[in-house]
């Protein structure tokens, strides 16, 4: 610059001046809002990080609200199933207050002066817990699965229903042709009807699977034999055309065989085998289906594991969690090998079954004595299943208390660590101000000067 | 002049009272304008006065001494390049504020850093939007874990605030737009006035200067208003001489368009804005004439006048024009500025005629007529003796008819060629020795394109004193141009070219008229530069929603974001959240195992087709695994295509159309869930989804009624006969979108739009790249403005350093200037007292 002059000195004053003046209001507006930024264009970096970990914080938050709730409902839950723990073994109970207790004393009975009081007691036992898992969180029942609006657990003509399904509900074991593409028994139809009874694709009926209705060829054909009065029993045919009329072979499984079978050939004494329509059978089925699918029914809630779907549109399972408890797995449901309810009430009505099946008063025989046993080691497996399904939940319960606790963790870290970004270092903030005012009131003397000089002044 | 006049020296005195005395009215002048915004310091001009030549009776010793001092002109003082700098600077610097003051008014609404929240439970700053997308996402959960109506109505509670956010935030931005649209037909209207002004300052400078004045104040007016238009627009500034006649030039200002357009095929960048006494006036019309994309005259076939490539707009039928006036008009959505014909005060349109002349070939060179007679004098004539000449008789011995000149064949030849001159006619009448010549006074043959008849001397009588013979004619002949006159071409900028055959002399001469004229220009996108610019950007960028012909326009469009582009984005965000949840909301119901099933529980089948169009085995369709390709192929080949809301198939990766399921299962058997229905519609009076935009996005009609709710699960237990009243598996997939990478494309808003993928993240993020990228913009802009300011304010001190006037430079020229009319006065009093010496004191010694 040739030439300073007045004007250029003062435009160049007030734009310094101007940009003093922003410098501090600017440190002020720090100072004052005690953030490192107060719009997302002086950090965009910054910010959009800033605002990435407030939605991880609020979100934290909200999963937070929801482990807790799920949380509270298996404390709930827990302390029901410890309740029907104490109710089922508990050693630290008294002896007579625990089913366990009471069927060994049935046992331990000879002379059945308390089978009819531990009889009905054992059967408000079972009431009791079934009243148990029927327990209530808020508005839903614990127990209930993904339908925590109705009541799980009926009893209906001492049958024991969950969410309307029988719980002893089990596929019955009919005879079958073999295995469709899911691995399911194609049931072998028959016309029951028939005499004799035939094979029928369209017979209407199915045959139950019991190995003592086979009677051995061998013994089938040796009926009659030097003995022209014996009636040889009625086995089932598989082709009524031919004469005589094809028996159906079986092996000694009862699985149905062909010519070309080499072992030990069977018939179906049909005088022996029950039979089932095939809308029975089907009606049976399908409650068993339902039960199968309470079993493994899933509810899951977002606390904080992912939630995440699959392609498919389908949760990712271990990104959610499970909060449906199906009372069923606690309660056990179905039938065994043996054809005995897994269900701890159905097993208890039963026991009430062979204990009232002795006359009052009279002494029980062995066979009833054995029976009972047989089913008290029945319940006893049951109540092991339901110690693993409660040590399950337990172990559950404990697992949101953790994730409760990783939540909060989360929370605060969160939070500290959009504030390491948002808030300001005040010492080093009030610092700027102060340095930025000092520089303001530097300009601002500087400025008297400019306008009061000149050589103008100095003339005489 | 050396030798001294008794009272030059007083002259001499006078001149330097007078200099000074001036330089002390410049020094006041600069003195009081010092706060004058726009003014330039004057300065005087003054060189020293000496007489030039020499004295009749100079002495060799004799030295020339000057006589004092003349002012010669009073000037300003700047400097041209620093004022270009400063005006180009400028425009960058507006450019630059107005884009940042945009921008600032879109963060306002956009921006949420520090917004939101409450200090009280630690969640200020939170966000408004942003934080409402979150609220959504924990009333969703809550309803997860609890699908109960009381839950139902706070998720729609919390989707009420979430889309009332939306169009509020919408109609903010929409009435930013607004603003900005009023600030610019106001800074259109400013630039007119700016341009009157100068075209008005013009005119008077310009008579100021043919009168000797520099008009040195109206000069620092018009460059203050050079340096305002300078804000609006890149500007270029160049001042010429133009000769106004009689030897005169002076100085003609032309301002034009700065060039500003990257693009080298575009030239109405470099459109006249001032021409002298000519301005245009800026205008937004509502129509704009269709830019023809393949305007590049430089590769035009010089060959063919009607290559497209030399036309800047195209007509209604496909061909070029560069006449905005003929062009295909188009709405003018693009706020395109139209320059108008230059024009002057009066309205008159600028013109510019330039002639060019040529020697001809060829034309036949016109010849005039000659008669000429012999006049013999009888030798006797004597006075009184008379001649008659028309009607006027002479008599020898009166006036000049003497009898010398009678008796002379000669003389008396002139004297008759004189008289018959003075009667007029198509002939020159005069003598040539003792003939007297009748001269065509036009080329041509006679009763062509000469005279009309020949000439008859039979007005002589004077007996036999005079003879006359017969006439030596050489006839005239007509003169011809090479060719006809052709007819005036008009090019296809308006220019008119005029060729005319002109016979001067004898000789052809080819004459060409050029006569350009003003005409309206419509701008190219990035004509301009400076604030008008940044404000148009602002009203029209897109960014990636620009479809191909903004592209064509400006290859950097894509790039660009302005007011519509953050429209566009919030549009695109609450159409896709409005989308997605819509969806999720209306399915049909399934059985346990995830397949449809019709109203009474049975699974719906449907039939595939293979490769070959053949049937294939009917199947259940499962919702998680899909339709089966055969199934898909099917569907497709009965016309059940997914298309959009206008119709348009909607394609996968692949490009390939997918098959429609829901249309087909509407009317196949499907069952739609009872609470099932449009969560988000186009307005809280119905369900319709179409169109759905941030500003018109709200819960819709029949959730607000309670007609519909969010569907908790779409899955029926074995024919309901096992109730599961409080399953979520759909709200785990609403809970879960929250989170969910989804694509934002700009096709979902504008179909013709080149970008396909704005972003892909979740709904809080789509928000926070929003954003992202104006506060990037932002930055960017303020830096960039910093950095043209600071050059602004230094160029501006420069020019303040050479243009400005200082108070110590001021105080400096008075005490000088007092000084010098000091010293003048004091010499003009030595020299009086040497005169008065000299006259009333000298030679009375001895008295």
């Amino acid at each position: 610059m040739i030439r300073a002059t007045t004007g250029g000195v003062l435009k160049s004053y007030r734009t310094n001046l101007m940009n003093s003046f922003i410098g501090m209001n600017k440190s002020r507006d720090t100072v004052l809002s005690q953030r490192n930024f107060n719009t997302y264009a002086e950090d965009p970096a910054a910010a959009a990080r800033a605002f990435r970990l407030r939605k991880a914080r609020m979100t934290v938050d909200s999963q937070h609200t929801i482990c807790s709730d799920t949380l509270k409902k298996y404390q709930t839950a827990y302390s029901c199933l410890q309740s029907m723990d104490e109710a089922l073994d508990t050693e630290t109970a008294s002896p007579l207050n625990t089913i366990k207790g009471m069927t060994l004393k049935w046992l331990n009975d000879p002379t059945g002066d308390a089978r009819e009081q531990l009889t009905k007691a054992l059967d408000q036992m079972s009431q009791i817990l079934v009243q148990d898992m029927n327990q209530k969180y808020g508005d839903n029942f614990i127990f209930a699965g993904a339908d925590g609006h109705n009541v799980p657990f009926e009893i209906e003509d001492n049958k024991l229903y969950y969410r309307g399904v029988s719980v002893d509900a089990a596929v019955p074991n009919v005879v079958s042709t073999g295995t469709d593409a899911k691995g399911d028994p194609i049931p072998m139809e028959i016309n029951a009807t028939a005499t004799p009874p035939v094979v029928s694709a369209n017979g209407g009926s199915y045959v139950k699977m019991d190995t003592s209705a086979l009677i051995k060829k061998d013994d089938y054909d040796q009926i009659g034999v030097g003995d022209p009065a014996a009636v040889k029993p009625t086995i089932l045919i598989a082709d009524d055309t031919t004469t005589p009329p094809t028996p159906q072979a079986f092996d000694a499984d009862g699985n149905p065989v062909d010519g070309t079978y080499t072992g030990d050939i069977y018939y179906l004494n049909m005088d022996k085998a029950e039979t089932m329509t095939t809308a029975e059978y089907d009606e049976q089925k399908l409650e068993a289906e339902k039960l199968e699918y309470l079993k493994t029914e899933t509810n899951y809630v977002d606390i904080g594991l992912g939630f995440q779907e699959n392609d498919k549109g389908n949760l990712i399972s271990s990104s959610g969690f499970n909060a449906a408890l199906n009372g069923i797995n606690f309660f056990g449901c179905g039938l065994d090998e043996d054809g005995d309810p897994k269900n701890i009430y159905s097993l208890v009505q039963k026991l009430t079954k062979v204990s009232d099946s002795v006359p009052s008063g009279g002494d029980w025989t062995p066979e009833v004595w054995d029976e009972f046993d047989r089913l008290v080691g029945k319940l006893e497996t049951a109540s092991s299943d339901f110690k693993t399904e409660f040590t399950n939940m337990a172990a559950s319960t404990t697992k949101l208390e953790n994730n409760e606790k990783l939540l909060e963790d989360n929370f605060y870290n969160l939070q500290e660590q959009y504030a390491d970004l948002e808030d300001v270092d005040m010492v080093d903030s009030i610092t700027s101000f102060i340095w930025a005012q000092y520089c303001y009131n530097a300009a601002l003397k500087v400025g008297n000067n400019i306008l009061s000089e000149s050589l103008m002044d100095y003339l005489t | 002049m050396g030798t001294l006049g008794t009272f030059d020296s007083f002259t001499t005195a006078r001149l330097g009272i007078y200099a000074a005395q001036h330089g002390l009215r410049v020094t006041g002048n600069n003195i009081s304008n010092i706060n004058t915004a726009g003014y330039t310091r004057q300065r005087v001009d003054q060189v020293s006065f000496k007489t030039g030549g020499h004295d009749r009776y100079a002495s060799q010793f004799e030295r020339h001494i000057g006589s004092g001092a003349l002012v010669t002109n009073i000037n300003q003082i700047r400097d041209p390049y620093l004022d270009i700098r400063y005006r180009t600077t400028s425009a960058d610097t507006a450019y630059a504020d107005t884009k940042l003051s945009g921008l600032e008014e879109i963060a306002a609404i956009l921006d949420e850093v520090g917004k939101g929240g409450s200090a009280a439970d630690g969640t200020d700053g939170d966000g408004l939007l942003y934080a409402q997308l979150q609220d959504l996402a924990e009333k969703l959960r809550s309803y997860g874990a609890s699908p109960t109506k009381e839950n139902d109505t706070l998720v729609r509670g919390a989707a009420e605030a979430l889309t009332s956010m939306f169009r509020n935030y919408a109609t903010r931005l929409e009435q930013v737009r607004k603003d900005t649209e009023k600030d610019l037909n106001k800074n259109i209207d400013g630039v007119n006035e700016i341009l009157t002004n100068i075209r008005s300052l013009n005119k008077s400078i310009r008579d100021a200067e043919i009168h000797g004045d520099k008009a040195l104040e109206l000069r620092d007016e018009r460059n203050r208003q050079i340096d305002e238009l300078s804000k609006y627009m890149h500007i270029k500034v160049e001042y010429t001489m133009e000769d106004v006649g009689a030897g005169v030039e002076v100085e003609k200002l032309t301002i034009s368009l700065g060039n500003a357009n990257p693009d080298p095929k575009v030239e109405t960048d470099s459109s006249m804005l001032v021409d002298g006494l000519y301005a245009t006036q800026l205008s937004i019309p509502e129509k704009k004439p269709q830019i023809n994309p393949d305007f590049d005259p430089l590769k035009a076939d010089p060959a063919n006048p009607n290559d497209l490539k030399r036309f800047l707009y195209l007509k209604d039928d496909g061909t070029g024009t560069n006449k905005v006036e003929e062009a295909k008009q188009l709405d003018n959505d693009n706020y395109t500025i139209q320059l108008g014909k230059l024009l002057d005060a009066k309205g008159v349109e600028w013109k510019d005629v330039s002639t060019n002349w040529a020697d001809a070939t060829g034309g036949t060179t016109g010849k005039n007529a000659v008669y000429s007679y012999a006049v013999t004098s009888g030798g006797a004539w004597d006075d009184g003796d008379e001649l008659k000449i028309g009607n006027n008789t002479f008599k020898v011995g009166e006036g000049a008819f003497t009898k010398e000149v009678a008796n002379s064949s000669e003389k008396l030849a002139a004297f008759v060629a004189s008289e018959l001159s003075k009667q007029g006619g198509d002939y020159y009448i005069t003598a040539n020795g003792a003939n007297i010549v009748y001269t065509a006074k036009q080329a041509g043959a006679i009763g062509s394109k000469g005279p009309q008849n020949a000439p008859d001397l039979t007005l002589v009588n004077g007996g036999t004193q005079l003879t006359l013979d017969p006439p030596v004619v050489t006839d005239g002949v007509d003169s011809a141009p090479p060719g006809p006159n052709p007819a005036p071409v008009v090019d296809e900028y308006g220019t008119k070219t005029t060729v005319a055959y002109t016979e001067v002399e004898g000789k052809w001469f080819q004459v060409t008229i050029v006569t350009k004229s003003t005409r309206e220009i419509a701008l190219d996108d990035n004509d301009l530069h400076g604030s008008l610019q940044a404000q148009r950007e602002l009203l029209t960028e897109e960014g990636e929603f620009s479809c191909a012909n903004d592209i064509t326009i400006d290859e950097n469009a894509k790039t660009k974001r302005g007011i519509p582009y953050y429209q566009k984005s919030f549009d695109l965000l609450a159409q896709q959240i409005a989308k997605q949840y819509n969806e999720l909301n209306q399915g049909f119901l399934l059985n346990q195992d995830g397949n449809y099933i019709d109203k009474d529980g049975n699974e719906i089948l449907l039939t595939g087709a293979d490769a070959a169009g053949n049937p294939v085995t009917a199947a259940p369709i499962n919702k998680y695994e899909g339709l089966t390709p055969e199934q898909a192929r099917n569907l497709i080949g009965n016309g059940f295509i997914l298309k959009d809301e206008k119709g348009t198939p909607i394609l996968d990766k692949d490009g390939n159309q997918q098959a429609d399921l829901n249309a087909w299962l509407k009317g196949n058997g499907g069952v739609p869930h009872e609470y099932s229905g449009p969560l988000f519609s186009n307005s809280n009076d119905g369900d319709d989804t179409t169109g759905i935009t941030a500003s018109n996005i709200d819960v819709s009609h029949s959730w607000s009624a309670g007609d519909v709710r969010i569907v908790p699960k779409y899955e029926v237990l074995f024919n309901d006969d096992v109730p599961h009243t409080t399953q979520n598996i759909n709200v785990n997939h609403m809970i879960s979108m929250i989170d969910k990478p989804l694509l934002y494309d700009p096709k979902d808003i504008d179909p013709d739009a080149v970008g396909s993928n704005l972003f892909t993240g979740c709904f809080n993020d789509m928000f926070s790249n929003m954003m992202g990228v104006q506060a990037n913009d932002a930055r960017i802009t303020n830096i960039d403005l910093n950095t043209n300011y600071t050059t602004l304010v230094s160029l501006d001190s420069s020019r303040e350093g050479v243009s400005g006037v200082d108070l110590n430079d001021e105080a400096m020229n008075m005490m000088q200037f007092q000084k010098a009319m000091n010293a003048a006065m004091r010499l003009m009093t030595a020299i009086d007292e040497a005169l008065d010496r000299l006259i009333n004191n000298t030679g009375i010694a001895g008295r």
